[in-house]
């Protein structure tokens, strides 16, 4: 990509920290963005299929440069964790194997849910406000990441874990119907509902090499 | 709503209720209703759900589990916790040994039943 230019931030609508609920400690100057917009072409052209296949993730390598937003300040959680990060640092040495390398996966909060996640594959969230479709964003909230031969949990969060992944579109979910309805008293209510949501495609998962985990013997 | 609307959403309802429109506007509505309210249940059965598949991966029981996931502040939910106990068998026991060094401390052993012959009752 001949040139990378970055979404200037102040086009990015403040409420989108909140969408990643990073309550920083310090104060705040909504800098924390944790998106940028890429060019189109580059480096979203191999997710350019429509299908909404589970298939093996291409090359995570393929991307990204680690954006220089102001990560490591905005580690702090959300909803959930109110108190200070406790030392993340508790370790335990057990043994797990996961589905190893290139298959990792990694449970992420995004809006509120949680999810577990793997590269390359899509999952529908709550719409995210200010992202238009393919931007890069990074996701901070990782509760625990799994590899083939050990395990990083987080107490909340994995420290310095991020997951990569690109906004493929925002839509809306199928049409639900609420209809009220009491009976004798002549009240009927017939009202359609369509909640929007984002589709992102996960990239990477990255940076949780540092923290402490469970391994295999 | 209108009849086509209504027949639309009877597909497959018993009797004549999928073809008269006097019964299928009945059903259409008690079938919208029922919807309404099972939206707000589903959400209580899936935790349901999910205690249920944690408690039976873990050997410890359940509550003593999520003690100890609380003491060490880990916040994973009910869901990917049950979906874990069941995909991730290595990443759940490692969640399990967690918390039982978090809380009760030692590895209760669930105790083997001993096969007992007719020699009892003599």
């Amino acid at each position: 990509m001949a040139m990378s230019f970055s979404c200037p931030s102040s086009s990015c609508s403040p409420s989108i920290t909140s969408i990643f609920t990073h309550k920083t400690y310090a104060p705040i100057t909504a800098t924390t963005f944790n998106f940028t917009c890429n060019p189109p072409h580059s480096s979203i052209s191999s997710l350019q299929f429509t299908t909404p296949s589970y298939h093996r993730p291409s090359s995570s390598s393929r991307i990204v440069p680690k954006l220089s937003q102001t990560e490591p300040s905005t580690l702090v959680s959300e909803d959930e964790v109110s108190e200070p990060e406790q030392p993340e640092s508790a370790e335990e040495t057990l043994s797990t194997t996961e589905p190893k390398g290139e298959e990792v996966f990694a449970v992420v909060m995004i809006g509120g849910r949680q999810y577990i996640v793997f590269p390359g594959r899509f999952l529908y969230t709550q719409r995210l406000k200010g992202a238009n479709v393919d931007d890069k964003i990074i996701l901070n909230k990782v509760l625990l990441v799994g590899t083939k031969t050990s395990t990083y949990i987080g107490k909340p969060v994995v420290p310095n874990a991020a997951v990569h992944a690109v906004v493929e579109e925002q839509g809306l979910d199928p049409k639900v119907v609420v209809f009220k309805y009491k009976k004798k008293k002549n009240y009927r209510r017939n009202i359609g509902h369509r909640q929007p949501n984002t589709r992102i495609r996960i990239l990477g998962i990255t940076g949780y090499q540092d923290s402490p985990a469970a391994t295999l013997p | 709503m209108n009849k086509k609307e209504v027949f639309k959403l009877a597909k497959g309802f018993r009797g004549r209720a999928k073809n008269c429109i006097r019964i299928a506007r009945e059903r259409v509505e008690k079938a919208l209703q029922y919807s309404y309210r099972d939206r707000r249940n589903k959400k209580r059965d899936m935790r349901s759900l999910w205690i249920e598949r944690i408690n039976a991966g873990t050997r410890v029981n359940y509550g003593n589990f999520m003690h100890g996931l609380l003491k060490e502040n880990i916040q994973l939910n009910r869901k990917v916790l049950s979906e874990l106990s069941m995909h991730e068998p290595y990443s759940f026991k490692a969640l399990v040994d967690v918390s039982r060094t978090a809380f009760p401390g030692n590895r209760p052993v669930p105790p083997t039943p001993k096969k007992q012959g007719l020699s009892i009752l003599v």
